[in-house]
């Protein structure tokens, strides 16, 4: 992905850059809207950037992408859990993906090469999720932080020209090496999408799949 | 150097296994014989180290089926469909085994409407095996503390079961809560399958696992048909 972070992009330390027409992946049900920022108005998201707090109708939504097929299958479909192998009649049931091209640059959070900038460490980005049913937040650290870099995006407070970012870049952390996107609202009409496509059906299905060991069954 | 092959057949196997097999069953042994000289022609001296190193019966019989499948040039979908009955019978190995239909009837002491009963309902984990029938895996089973009562499954199990809906088929889920997860790791750090993590008493971990993994992220998104079209996708390239 075409990305240069801090004074590289012209931006503070902690801060990247994604340049114009850059390809991306989003993963999403089938038969629903891929470009959607969530969670639903009046609820807490359960993804790692959702904010802590049931959703107002002026707080930002988040939509989540990724860089290849692969951060969108551990991002999505696997989301920390080993699983030996997958169907690709489950995939196409319950997964699509659709293509995505940004039309603009976009300014991001860098939790790839400016962790500590934000006060996170490693471990806030690369800690397991909560699964237990009682526990309160699945991802405790950044969701914890959504809160204020929403409140500092509103009042244009970030160190960067304008005063707001589009949303955060990380790395999946169930997958070193797959960089991802969790972009806020203010970032959709950057977004230029393309037509989904039943995840079972996906060409690179089996490469992925095989990269990090997973079986593809009919 | 005598060749192995230079020994009648009889001689390769038990006393015991010679006893037990009928013609059927030594037609049975012949035309595996045969399938295995023809896969061990076409492989190399690592492959076939390989296929001896295997520490299973299952794990055998996959590096066996792979080549087998290789060279006989299968669609797409027979060679998924074989890895995929592999890895499933490689699970079912690691666990203890499964019982069939027959044998669950006779193991849990209950009648098959009550077994299908069981499994229609969501209260044991069932999956498919390659003749049409189920197997019921053991451990999914709890076993009594005395003989007089037969074993029962894992009250945790219809929650898992629950929790994991129609986004995993049952071979699937099986493979899930069979291998070791980094989300179910105890208090030392060791991970635990999910039937470990249940049988210890984390059974309501082990659900809320299985609901992550199969609940959609993005469930409150309005249909696609109610979504704006974006003309901007073409002019990004």
């Amino acid at each position: 992905m075409p990305i240069s972070h801090g004074p590289l992009a012209g931006l503070p330390a902690g801060y990247a850059r994604v340049a114009s027409a850059t390809s991306l992946e989003r993963g999403h049900s089938p038969g629903l809207a891929p470009h959607w920022f969530g969670p639903a108005i009046g609820t807490v998201g359960g993804n790692r950037f959702d904010l802590p707090t049931p959703r107002a109708a002026t707080d930002p939504g988040v939509c989540y992408l990724a860089e290849r097929l692969l951060g969108a299958l551990h991002e999505r479909v696997f989301r920390g859990v080993h699983q030996p192998s997958v169907s690709r009649t489950t995939l196409s049931a319950h997964h699509a993906i659709t293509p995505v091209a940004t039309v603009r640059d976009l300014v991001l959070i860098d939790l790839v090469a400016g962790i500590s900038v934000h006060g996170l460490q490693l471990h806030d980005i690369t800690a397991l999720p909560n699964v237990h049913p009682a526990a309160p937040l699945r991802y405790p650290a950044t969701q914890g932080m959504a809160g204020a870099w929403a409140s500092t995006n509103a009042a244009s407070g970030f160190p960067v020209p304008g005063g707001r970012v589009d949303g955060i870049l990380y790395v999946s952390r169930f997958g070193a090496n797959e960089a991802c996107l969790a972009l806020w609202d203010i970032a959709a009409p950057a977004l230029g999408w393309g037509t989904p496509q039943p995840l079972g059906s996906h060409p690179g299905l089996v490469a992925a799949c095989n990269a990090i060991g997973v079986v593809v069954v009919p | 150097m005598a060749s192995i092959l230079d020994q009648p057949l009889r001689a390769l196997l038990s006393p015991d296994q010679v006893g037990k097999l009928g013609p059927e069953g030594e037609a049975v042994v012949v035309r595996l014989a045969q399938m295995a000289a023809s896969v061990a022609l076409t492989m190399g001296k690592t492959e076939i180290l390989c296929a001896l190193s295997a520490s299973t019966p299952a794990s055998f019989l996959s590096v066996l089926a792979e080549r087998l499948a290789g060279a006989n040039a299968p669609t797409l979908d027979a060679l998924e469909a074989l890895r995929g009955r592999i890895a499933l019978a490689e699970a079912v190995e690691r666990t203890g085994g499964l019982w069939r239909a027959d044998e669950a009837q006779r193991e849990l002491g209950v009648s098959r409407a009550t077994l299908q009963s069981w499994r229609d309902s969501g209260r044991v984990l069932a999956p498919p095996l390659g003749d049409g029938s189920f197997g019921y895996p053991i451990v999914q089973f709890v076993r009594p503390a005395t003989d007089l009562e037969p074993p029962r499954p894992h009250p945790h199990v219809a929650a898992i079961l629950a929790a994991a809906g129609s986004a995993l088929q049952a071979p699937e889920l099986f493979q899930v809560l069979a291998a070791p997860q980094a989300t179910l790791a105890d208090a030392e750090g060791r991970m635990r399958t999910g039937f470990e993590a249940m049988h210890a008493g984390d059974g309501e971990l082990v659900a809320g696992m299985i609901a992550h993994l199969a609940t959609p992220a993005d469930a409150g998104a309005p249909p696609m048909e109610e979504s704006r079209s974006s003309p901007v996708y073409a002019r990004a390239f």
